[in-house]
């Protein structure tokens, strides 16, 4: 390197301060005007959830005497009820409050059993070679292979209904996809020299599993489970819209969608309003988890930004 | 090939033994079921045996998927009456999509950062954030019923299809409007683009005929999974808009607990994407030379 080249290097170098992976992660994160109100909307969308009974307006399956009209249809949106009343009287806002803590607890436990298992597998697909390996992948394959949805259906039909049995069939398939992606990490992790470093000084199976192995595959893990929340509050409205996920009285944003749909022409309302509120409970956990993406991988903002 | 073709009934085969033996290991009765909560004993265990579900688990196994517990028809029979609509759905929607997302992608990657451009990806983000059944319900309501432009739903001439395959179109447009976008940004970066305008091509001829033509592979594929996914059962969709395909057959008798038959429609729909999957990749080397070559 030329001598001038080099100086300015090293300036360069001075100038900016040495920053661990993690901190500069959080500073491309919070420099993200996207990613930014992604994060501020999925922290609304806890903090309600958390609050529902507190910012509620009323008892979500209360049927309010004055919330039909004397022919027995629902209010519209109005003073006394700011979101309308539902085809049985009941508060639409308060509805869809609590419906915020069954939607948001659904997608975040399915999510996290999901990733669980994906982790599990794909660990000891990745680390431990031979017919474990071979097996795992051949499973993961198998249930990559088929269609989901229908899948849910099926278990669905032979199982009891209720929120449980939801959460359940939302993750008995969720784990496959990331488990591949945890399987092929972790074969790229295990062949760099610092798995070989930690070998050489004496560190067990378990050892690097969990000391030198897992705490690379935290990233990773964050972003899909960023990601996979918004994914399943789809899918449990899908379900719920169906009738077969969320059971009455309670809400959930899919199944307050199904009750309207049966009035979609004189009470419209009553589907627009939750549909409207799942937008952008997904689009702020899809903002967050592509910027998320973006923050541990300086490559990959390169490639979103730069461009030809 | 025939490896892949094996592999598939395989999985069929697994799928539906699981979810037999389920049957049985959940305290569910579909006798009870249909029977209702206030039938009488006796009227529950003679449905019980008009179902054969007295009869000992290997005897049962072996009928499970013939007859509809519902119908009192032969499965297959049910669902081949329902297969000609779903493909009709299946591909009016994968039309839509196409000609939504398309147009939308390649004028955001000609125009890169432009307002168009923005604007573009924001809608996307919006649609892929929208329940696909939720787009189809407002469909339904401003065109449907307000406007009054097209029948609200049911199974009949072209205009029925409109609305359905609108709203799978405006819901999963977005999928490909951003991946024709990305891929073509990549491929106007690359060197033989670069030489074709400096040979003094036309702008509009280098992003057609260089660019254009290699960005449509990955399409292909999306246009491949998605009729697959979309004829083995539209099921949501279908729901909405009273559309008779098998996604709404199956839905209707796990509602009913008619077992075999929603069993059947999920062996069909997972046969269909088995072996659309598998035509998939029969047609990828006659489309990329380069996987010709591969083999």
């Amino acid at each position: 390197m030329p001598r001038v080249l080099q100086r300015a290097a090293e300036t360069d170098a001075a100038r900016q301060p040495f920053l661990t992976a993690s901190a500069r992660a959080w500073r491309t994160l919070v420099r993200d005007r996207f990613a930014l109100a992604g994060g501020l909307g999925v922290l609304f969308f806890v903090v309600l959830a958390m609050l529902a009974p507190l910012v509620a307006p009323f008892n979500p399956n209360f049927q309010h005497a004055q919330g039909l009209s004397p022919v027995g249809a629902p209010r519209a949106p109005g003073a006394e009820f700011v979101a309308g009343t539902d085809l049985l009287g009941r508060d639409l806002l308060s509805r869809v409050i609590f419906g915020t803590r069954v939607s948001l607890a659904v997608g975040v436990i399915s999510s996290v059993i999901a990733l669980g298992v994906a982790l599990l597998i794909g660990l000891t697909a990745g680390y431990f070679p031979g017919p474990t390996r071979t097996g795992l992948l051949w499973i993961i394959n198998a249930v990559l292979s088929f269609p989901s949805l229908l899948l849910m259906l099926a278990l669905v039909s032979v199982l009891p209904r209720g929120i449980w049995v939801v959460v359940f069939v939302l993750s008995v398939f969720a784990w496959a996809y990331p488990a591949r992606v945890v399987y092929g990490e972790v074969l790229s992790v295990t062949k760099r020299e610092f798995i070989d470093a930690a070998r050489a000084i004496g560190a067990g199976n378990s050892r690097v599993l969990f000391q030198h192995v897992l705490p690379q595959l935290v990233p990773l893990i964050v972003v899909y489970f960023t990601l996979r929340v918004p994914a399943t509050i789809l899918q449990e409205a899908s379900l719920s819209f169906l009738g077969l996920g969320v059971q009455p009285p309670t809400a959930s944003w899919g199944s307050i969608i199904y009750e309207g749909a049966r009035a979609y022409r004189s009470a419209p309302w009553i589907f627009v309003i939750p549909g409207a509120v799942i937008a952008s409970a997904v689009v702020s956990f899809n903002l967050l988890g592509d910027g998320l993406r973006d923050a541990f991988d300086p490559t990959s903002s390169v490639r979103r930004r730069g461009g030809p | 090939m025939i490896a892949r073709l094996g592999g598939i009934l395989l999985l069929l085969w697994v799928v539906s033994t699981v979810t037999f033996l389920l049957m049985f290991a959940v305290p569910q009765d579909p006798g009870a079921a249909i029977a209702g909560p206030q039938a009488t004993p006796q009227v529950t265990e003679n449905i019980r045996k008009l179902l054969g579900l007295d009869q000992p688990l290997y005897v049962q196994y072996g009928r499970y998927l013939w007859r509809s517990y519902v119908f009192g028809r032969p499965v297959i029979e049910l669902i081949t009456s329902h297969l000609g609509p779903s493909f009709q759905l299946a591909l009016a929607c994968i039309i839509a999509e196409a000609a939504i997302g398309l147009p939308v992608g390649i004028l955001s990657a000609a125009r890169q950062g432009s307002r168009f451009d923005r604007i573009a990806m924001m809608g996307t983000l919006i649609t892929l954030g929208l329940p696909h059944f939720w787009i189809g319900l407002f469909l339904l309501y401003v065109v449907g019923a307000r406007l009054g432009w097209l029948p609200i739903g049911g199974y009949g001439d072209f205009r029925h299809l409109i609305l359905p395959a609108l709203a799978v179109g405006v819901a999963y447009a977005g999928w490909y409007a951003r991946v024709i976008r990305s891929t073509l940004l990549d491929i106007l970066a690359r060197d033989y683009v670069r030489t074709a305008r400096s040979k003094g091509l036309r702008e509009r001829s280098v992003l057609v005929r260089h660019a254009l033509r290699n960005a449509l592979i990955p399409v292909v594929t999306m246009w491949g999974l998605d009729f697959a996914n979309f004829a083995s059962g539209l099921v949501v969709i279908e729901a909405v808009f009273g559309w008779p395909g098998i996604g709404a057959q199956m839905v209707e008798a796990v509602l009913r607990f008619d077992v075999p038959l929603a069993m059947g429609t999920v062996l069909v729909g997972a046969l269909i994407v088995g072996v659309v999957n598998l035509a998939l990749d029969l047609i990828y080397p006659l489309l990329d030379p380069r996987l010709r070559q591969a083999d």
